[in-house]
C-alpha cells in the first residue's frame, strides 16, 4: 500500500513527492510572499503621502532604509522604484501564481479527477524547488550594494539595460529570477496539462470536471505556450545586461545600430496579456464552482461557462497590443488590437451572467468562501468593466499609464485573483489541514478586505481619471495634481487597514492549524471528488478510484432525500 | 503607544472629513483643447453604460442575497441552466453588452481617430515642433526663419519650456536621447510614447491661453517624478514675440559642448512628413 | 466502506508510453515556443535593420559550420538507427548506437567551441554588431540545450546498461535530440545561409 510506506521527515516533508505536500509549500511560499508584497505596498503607500518623513515604528522604520541617502529611515526616489517594481514583480509571480496555480493546482486538481497523484511527482518536486530557487535569487538582490531592480515590473529596455542609468545587478538578479520562476512554472504546466489529460478517473469526462480544474487546465495550456515567450525576453534583456549586446537599445545611447526597445514589449506583452489570464482562470474557475457549493444548486449553464473559458483562453493570445496604443502603433493594428480586445467582453459577460444564474433560486448560504467568491463578483465585475477604457484606443490615450491602469489591473488581478484565492484558502483549508478556519475572524477578514481594497482601488481609478500618473514618487510636484493629494491620503489611511487585516487573516492561519476545530469530512456539503477521501489524505488518494457518474454539481437534486447534495462518484438513489 | 493611536485616529478623522465629499469624483484638469472633448465624450459614455450595468448587477446580486438566503423552509431549486432558453438568454445578454457599449464606444473612438487625432492638419499656419526628452527634462526644437529641421537656425528654447500660439494645430515629432519617456498633457488629453529609435508624430490644438504641465508618463528612471515642463499657450503674437527674442538670443551656451553627459547639440532630424 | 468489497486496487500512477510522450511533447513544445520566439525576434531586428551589418566570415568558420550540421544530422540518424535496433529487441547494438550519438554531440560542441574560439579571433564578437549578438545567442542557448540533451544521452545509455530500460525512454530522449537537431538546422538556414 502506498499510504502506509515510511518515511523520513525529509523525504514526508521537505522533498515530498506528494502532489498535497507541495501544494502546501506553495501556499506557505505564496503567502510569505503575499505578506513581503504587502508589506511593500504600504511602504509605497506611506512614501506617497507622507512624502521624504521617516518611517513610522511600525513600518519597521527602526530597521529600514537607514543608510537611506536622504535620510535615515526615508524612502528616496531610488527606493522607491525599487519598492513598485519588486511589489509588482513579488505579488504577480511570487504571490498569485504560487497560491492560485501552486498550491491550489497542485493540490486540487488529481483530488479533483480523481488520480492518485501528479503524473510525474518528480517534476512536480522539481518544480517548486526551482521557484525555492527563484525566491533566493530574488531576496538576495535585496542585498545588493545599490539595490534591487528599478525598471518597474515590466522593466522597459532601455531603462532596465545598463544605458539606463539605474542599478543594473538587481536587474540582472531579477531577470534570473523570473527565468527561474517561469521554468518552475512551466515544469507545473506540463504536469497539469498532461494529469488532467490521462489521469482523470473512470466517467470522468472533460465536461464532468469541476470548473475549478477546467480553470486550472486553460491556464496552464497559456503556460506552457506563453512563458517559454517571455523566457526569451528576459533571455535577451539578461545578455543586453551581461554580455555587452544590444538588442534592445536604440537611438543615441546605442553603440551597436539596428536594436529595437519595441521588439522586447512587443515579446512582454505576447506573454503578459495571456498572464493576466494565467492568473484569474483559476479564480474564475474557483468561483465558479463556490457560488455552486454555497448556493446549493447547479453551477448554472456549467458548459457554457467552460466554453466561454475556453473562448477568453484562446482570445487572450491576440489582444496583447492593447498594452502599446501609445507606442505609435499603426492605425490598421492599432484598430485590429482594439476589435480583437472588445471581443473578449462577449464570453466574459456569458459567463458572468452564469455567475448571476447560478445564484438564482438558490439557497445561498454565507460561509466566509462565500463571501469570498460573491465579492469577487463585485471587484471583477468592477475591473473587467473598467477594462472597457483600456481597450478603447482614444480613451487609453487620456488613460494610459495613469493611476487608472493601476486601479483596474488592481481591480482585475490583484482583487479579484487574491480574493479568489482567499476563497480557495478557506474552502479548502479544512481539507488541507483536517482543522477549520476560524471563521469569526474569516468573516472581520473579509469585510476588513473588501471595504478599504475597494477604498484603495477605486480610488486609484479616480485619481488615474484626474490625470495622476503611475510610478511617480512625489505628486505634489505637479500643478495638477494638488486635488488628488487629500485623496491620496486618505487612499493610504485604507491601504494601512487592509494590510493590518491581512496581519489578521495570517494570524487566524497558524493559529486554527495548531488550535482550530477539527474539521469534518465534508463540512461544506460539497460534491467533488476532494470531499468523498478521509483526514489524512493518505499518500495515493483514494483508497479506489472513483467511479465518476454525475457532474460536479449535483446539488438539491429533487430525488435527494436525507443530505442536498451527492458526490460526484455516488450514484443517484432510484 | 496610545498617543500614536490617538493620533493616527484624530488624522483620519481630519482627512474623512475633509475629503467626503469628493472622494467618488475628481473632476479631470480642464480641457483646453479642440479634441480633448471627444476623449471626454468616449470616457462619459462609458461611465455611464457601465454603472447602468454594474449596478444591475448589485441589484441582482442584493435582491438574491435576500430572496434566496438560506433559510428553514427555503430550498434551492436544481436549475442547470443548460436548457436552450437560457443559454439563449446569456448568449443575447452578451451581445447586447456587446452591442451596448463595445460597438458604440467603438464606432467612437474609431470615428474620433479619423476626424480627429489620426488626421493630421496640413498647411503653412501648422506650428512644427520636435521633442526630445532625456532624463529627466524636455528639450524642444522649432525651425527657424527657413521652416526646416536640423539646420544652423533652429530655435531652441530653454529646457522644459514649450510655447504653442493657441487656436493653431501644432505637430510634435518626438524621440528620445536615451531611455523611453511618455509625452503627457493631461489638460490637452494626449499622450504619446517616446522610443529610442523611432520618431512618433502627434498633434493637438490650444483653445485657451495659460500655462500647462506636461509630464512623463512612461517610468525613465529615479527623477520620472520631477520630469515636467511647462507648456505656455500664448496668442500669435506673443508666441511671434517669443520666437524673436530666441532668435536674437541664439543658442543658449548649455547646448554647445556636445560631450556624453550632455546633449548634442545638434539633435534634430528632418521633419518625417506623414501620410 | 470498507476495504473488502473494494473493486479496484488502489490507483497507481500510469506506466504508459503515452502519458510519458504527451508530458515530453508539451515540455519539447514549449522549447520549441522559446526558439520560435527568439528566431522571430531575429527576424524583427534583421527586417528593421534593412541590410544586416554586412559582415563576412572567413572561411574556416564557415566550413566548421558545416561540418558541425553534418555532425548533429548524423548524430540524429545514428539515434534514429538505435531506436530501429530497440524495436527490433537488440539492445546491445543499441547501446553502441546511442554511445556513438552521445560521441557525435560531443563532438559537436567541441566544434562549437573551436568556431567560437576562431570566430573570436576574427573579431566576429557579441558586441561587436547585431548580427554577431544573434549569432552567439542562438548558438550559445542552442549549446545549452545540447549540454542538456548529452546528459538525457547519458542517463539513456545508464539504463540501457543496467537494464532497467524501457522503449519510452529511447523515444523521449530522441524526441528531445531530434528537436535540437532541427532548431540546429533552422538556425544553420535563418541566421547561417540567408
Amino acid at each position: 500500500m502506498s499510504n502506509s510506506h515510511e518515511q523520513s521527515f525529509w523525504s514526508k516533508y521537505i522533498f515530498s513527492l506528494d502532489h498535497k505536500v507541495i501544494g502546501k509549500q506553495f501556499l506557505w511560499l505564496g503567502i510569505f510572499f503575499l505578506l513581503f508584497g504587502g508589506f511593500q505596498a504600504m511602504l509605497i503607500r506611506w512614501s506617497l503621502s507622507n512624502n521624504m518623513e521617516p518611517l513610522p515604528w511600525w513600518l519597521l522604520g527602526d530597521f529600514l532604509y537607514q543608510s537611506s541617502p536622504v535620510g535615515a529611515g526615508i524612502i528616496g526616489p531610488d527606493a522607491y522604484n525599487q519598492l513598485f517594481t519588486m511589489h509588482g514583480t513579488i505579488m504577480i509571480f511570487w504571490a498569485i501564481t504560487p497560491i492560485l496555480i501552486g498550491a491550489f493546482g497542485n493540490f486540487c486538481i488529481p483530488l479533483q479527477i480523481g488520480a492518485p497523484d501528479m503524473v510525474f511527482p518528480k517534476l512536480n518536486m522539481i518544480s517548486f524547488w526551482t521557484m525555492f530557487l527563484a525566491s533566493v535569487v530574488l531576496l538576495f538582490s535585496y542585498l545588493l550594494p545599490e539595490g534591487t531592480a528599478a525598471g518597474g515590473w515590466t522593466s522597459y529596455p532601455p531603462l532596465s539595460t545598463p544605458v539606463g542609468g539605474i542599478p543594473g545587478q538587481g536587474q540582472t538578479m531579477w531577470t534570473l529570477a523570473l527565468t527561474l520562476a517561469g521554468t518552475s512554472t512551466l515544469m507545473g504546466a506540463i504536469n497539469y496539462i498532461t494529469t488532467i489529460v490521462r489521469l482523470r478517473a473512470p466517467g470522468m469526462d472533460y465536461f464532468k470536471m469541476p470548473l475549478t480544474t477546467w480553470g486550472l487546465f486553460l491556464t496552464s495550456i497559456l503556460n506552457a505556450l506563453f512563458v517559454p515567450i517571455i523566457a526569451a525576453g528576459l533571455i535577451i534583456l539578461l545578455l543586453d545586461n551581461i554580455a555587452g549586446t544590444q538588442f534592445l537599445v536604440a537611438g543615441s545611447k546605442a553603440t551597436i545600430p539596428g536594436g529595437d526597445p519595441l521588439l522586447y514589449q512587443h515579446v512582454f506583452w505576447i506573454f503578459g496579456h495571456p498572464e493576466v489570464y494565467i492568473l484569474i482562470l483559476p479564480a474564475w474557475g474557483i468561483v465558479s464552482d463556490l457560488l455552486s457549493v454555497f448556493a446549493r444548486k447547479p453551477a448554472f449553464g456549467y458548459k457554457v461557462t467552460a466554453i466561454c473559458m475556453c473562448t477568453i483562453t484562446a482570445l487572450s493570445g491576440v489582444v496583447w497590443g492593447h498594452h502599446m496604443y501609445t507606442t505609435g502603433m499603426s492605425p490598421l493594428l492599432g484598430k485590429t488590437f482594439m476589435f480583437l480586445t472588445l471581443l473578449i467582453s462577449i464570453p466574459s459577460s456569458i459567463f458572468f451572467l452564469n455567475w448571476l444564474g447560478t445564484l438564482w433560486k438558490g439557497a445561498l448560504k454565507f460561509d466566509v468562501p462565500m463571501l469570498f467568491a460573491m465579492s469577487v463578483m463585485w471587484v471583477f465585475g468592477l475591473g473587467g468593466l473598467t477594462g472597457l477604457y483600456n481597450a478603447t484606443i482614444t480613451s487609453d490615450i487620456y488613460l494610459h499609464d495613469t493611476y487608472f491602469v493601476v486601479g483596474h489591473f488592481h481591480y482585475t488581478m490583484a482583487a479579484s485573483v487574491l480574493f479568489g484565492g482567499f476563497a480557495a484558502i478557506y474552502f479548502w483549508f479544512p481539507k488541507m489541514f483536517g482543522r477549520d478556519l476560524d471563521p469569526t475572524m474569516g468573516k472581520i477578514h473579509f469585510w476588513g478586505s473588501f471595504i478599504p481594497l475597494n477604498l484603495v482601488f477605486f480610488n486609484m481609478m479616480v485619481m488615474g481619471y484626474a490625470g495622476h500618473h503611475r510610478r511617480i514618487f512625489d505628486p505634489s510636484e505637479f500643478e495638477f495634481l494638488k486635488p488628488v493629494l487629500g485623496l491620496n491620503d486618505f487612499m493610504t489611511t485604507s491601504a494601512f487597514i487592509l494590510g493590518a487585516v491581512q496581519v489578521l487573516f495570517a494570524f487566524n492561519f497558524v493559529w486554527s492549524l495548531v488550535k482550530g476545530k477539527l474539521a469534518e469530512k465534508n463540512p461544506w456539503g460539497a460534491a467533488t471528488l476532494e470531499w468523498t477521501v478521509d483526514h489524512p489524505i493518505p499518500h495515493g488518494n483514494f483508497s479506489a478510484t472513483p467511479q465518476v457518474v454525475n457532474g460536479p454539481h449535483e446539488y438539491s437534486h429533487p430525488s435527494l432525500k436525507d443530505k442536498d447534495w451527492l458526490a460526484q462518484s455516488e450514484p443517484l438513489p432510484s | 503607544m496610545k498617543n500614536i493611536l490617538c493620533n493616527f485616529i484624530q488624522k483620519f478623522r481630519q482627512k474623512t472629513i475633509t475629503l467626503l465629499p469628493g472622494i467618488w469624483f475628481l473632476d479631470p484638469p480642464k480641457d483646453v483643447s479642440l479634441d480633448g472633448y471627444r476623449i471626454d465624450n468616449v470616457i462619459q459614455y462609458t461611465d455611464l453604460v457601465i454603472t447602468i450595468y454594474f449596478s444591475i448587477v448589485v441589484l441582482l446580486m442584493l435582491y438574491f442575497i435576500l430572496k434566496y438566503r438560506h433559510r428553514p423552509g427555503h430550498k434551492a431549486v436544481y436549475e442547470k441552466g443548460e436548457s436552450k432558453k437560457h443559454i439563449g438568454f446569456t448568449v443575447c445578454m452578451g451581445m447586447l453588452v456587446f452591442l451596448s457599449i463595445d460597438v458604440v464606444i467603438e464606432g467612437m473612438s474609431f470615428r474620433d481617430l479619423k476626424e480627429a487625432f489620426w488626421n493630421f492638419p496640413k498647411g503653412d499656419n501648422v506650428v512644427k515642433v520636435e521633442v526630445m526628452p532625456q532624463q529627466f527634462a524636455w528639450n524642444f526644437r522649432y525651425t527657424g526663419t527657413d521652416g526646416e529641421f536640423g539646420t544652423e537656425d533652429d530655435l531652441i528654447p530653454a529646457q522644459n519650456q514649450m510655447h504653442i500660439p493657441v487656436n493653431t494645430p501644432v505637430v510634435i515629432q518626438i524621440a528620445p536621447l536615451d531611455v523611453i519617456h511618455s509625452f503627457f498633457i493631461p489638460n490637452f488629453r494626449v499622450k504619446v510614447d517616446a522610443t529610442p529609435g523611432m520618431v512618433n508624430t502627434m498633434w493637438f490644438q490650444a483653445t485657451e491661453t495659460g500655462e500647462f504641465e506636461i509630464a512623463c508618463a512612461e517610468l525613465c528612471g529615479n527623477s520620472h517624478y520631477r520630469m515636467k515642463g511647462i507648456l505656455t499657450v500664448e496668442s500669435q503674437e506673443d508666441y511671434n514675440n517669443w520666437l524673436n527674442t530666441l532668435e536674437e538670443e541664439g543658442p543658449e551656451d548649455e547646448w554647445e559642448d556636445d560631450d556624453d553627459e550632455g546633449v548634442p547639440s545638434r539633435w534634430g532630424w528632418a521633419w518625417k512628413e506623414s501620410e | 466502506m470498507s476495504s473488502g468489497t473494494l473493486v479496484k486496487k488502489t490507483a497507481q500512477l500510469p506506466e504508459d508510453n503515452f502519458t510519458s510522450y504527451l508530458g515530453m511533447i508539451i515540455g519539447v513544445g514549449s522549447f520549441a515556443m522559446l526558439f520560435i520566439a527568439l528566431f522571430a525576434s531575429y527576424g524583427v531586428l534583421r527586417i528593421r535593420a534593412g541590410v544586416w551589418m554586412g559582415y563576412t566570415i572567413g572561411t574556416l568558420p564557415l566550413i566548421l559550420l558545416w561540418v558541425n550540421t553534418v555532425i548533429i544530422c548524423s548524430s540524429s540518424y545514428i539515434l534514429f538507427k538505435s531506436g530501429k535496433s530497440i524495436k527490433a529487441g537488440n539492445l546491445n547494438t543499441a547501446r553502441k548506437y546511442v554511445f556513438a550519438t552521445l560521441c557525435f554531440g560531443a563532438g559537436f560542441l567541441l566544434m562549437q567551441i573551436i568556431l567560437w574560439n576562431t570566430l573570436i579571433a576574427e573579431g566576429f564578437i557579441i558586441s561587436a554588431h547585431q548580427a554577431g549578438s544573434v549569432f552567439y545567442m542562438l548558438s550559445g542557448l542552442h549549446g545549452l540545450h545540447v549540454l542538456g540533451g548529452l546528459a538525457a544521452l547519458m542517463w539513456l545509455l545508464l539504463k540501457l546498461t543496467q537494464n532497467k530500460f524501457k522503449e519510452k525512454h529511447g523515444v523521449m530522449v530522441g524526441m528531445f535530440w531530434h528537436f535540437l537537431t532541427v532548431v540546429w538546422i533552422a538556425f544553420f538556414i535563418l541566421v547561417v545561409i540567408v
